[in-house]
């Protein structure tokens, strides 16, 4: 009984990670998205490894390249993206 | 003595010598018989005229069956067309994806789930910068047509490659509409009924 409540927990505690790898309305992970961003705009970055948000539409991510950006929607919802 | 047992043994010898010929036959008839008969029975030289005549046959028989499989396969393609035209009807389905207007694929765009809130962002920012462009071009006559073009081709193609895994009959329709939407952005008229 104990062994199936615990696994419950996991299964559930699982499914919250996905969830929150996903953008709220969205199908696409973050980090897929993070991705198409920065090829899109023609950054270098191979995949990403990490990410870390910062903000409301605000990330910090790292590529398995080694390269760090922070991508953000700024003035006037402009996908921007720093090199860090 | 010895003269005459030499004289007895070389008639002897000539005697075994003359009859020799007609003698090792069959002397060695047992031994010999495979290897003699071969060659002794030369009609081995019989059988050449008749493998002579099968080449020869063979060679006409390859160019006598040749014509007539050339005229096979006409007739093969005429029934082979018939069961790919029949199979034709059926593949209309791909042609369904008609060619999609400017606000019919920025509408598709919006609601397509295959691209996240980011890359939707970062393409209407891209769109509206090259349509800014183009509006500068009717208006002023800034910029280069060509590298407008350039612009346009490069951002359809970014566009398509997003979309061809998830949406591929939306990257399909949009590569369809490309030369049409193209030629409104190009005519001042059409252009400026374009609203984004």
């Amino acid at each position: 009984m104990i062994r199936s409540l615990r696994w419950a927990a996991l299964a559930l505690a699982l499914g919250s990670a996905l969830a929150a790898a996903q953008e709220p309305g969205g199908d696409v992970p973050i980090p897929d998205d993070l991705l198409a961003v920065l090829t899109l705009r023609g950054k270098p970055c191979g995949r990403v490894v990490d990410y870390q948000r910062q903000g409301d539409s605000d990330y910090l991510v790292t590529c398995s390249d080694g390269h760090r950006y922070r991508v953000f929607v700024g003035a006037r919802d402009q996908v921007v993206i720093e090199d860090r | 003595m010895s003269a005459l047992g030499r004289a007895a043994l070389a008639a002897l010898i000539g005697w075994v010598v003359a009859c020799g010929p007609a003698e090792e036959p069959s002397a060695e008839a047992p031994a010999e018989p495979p290897q003699a008969a071969p060659p002794a029975e030369t009609p081995a030289p019989a059988p050449p005229p008749a493998p002579a005549i099968p080449p020869a046959p063979a060679r006409q028989k390859p160019a006598v069956p040749a014509p007539s499989p050339a005229p096979g396969p006409p007739a093969p393609p005429v029934s082979e067309p018939a069961p790919d035209s029949a199979p034709a009807p059926e593949e209309p389905p791909p042609p369904a994806p008609p060619a999609l207007s400017l606000e019919e694929l920025g509408q598709r765009i919006k609601e397509t789930k295959a691209l996240g809130v980011f890359t939707k962002l970062a393409l209407k920012n891209d769109i509206d910068a090259l349509l800014a462009a183009i509006a500068a071009y009717h208006e002023r006559g800034e910029g280069r047509i060509e590298v407008l073009r350039t612009r346009f081709e490069a951002l359809v193609l970014k566009v398509t490659t997003l979309l061809e895994k998830d949406e591929p009959a939306l990257a399909t329709a949009l590569a369809r509409s490309r030369d049409d939407i193209w030629s409104r952005l190009v005519d001042p008229v059409a252009f400026a009924k374009i609203t984004t």
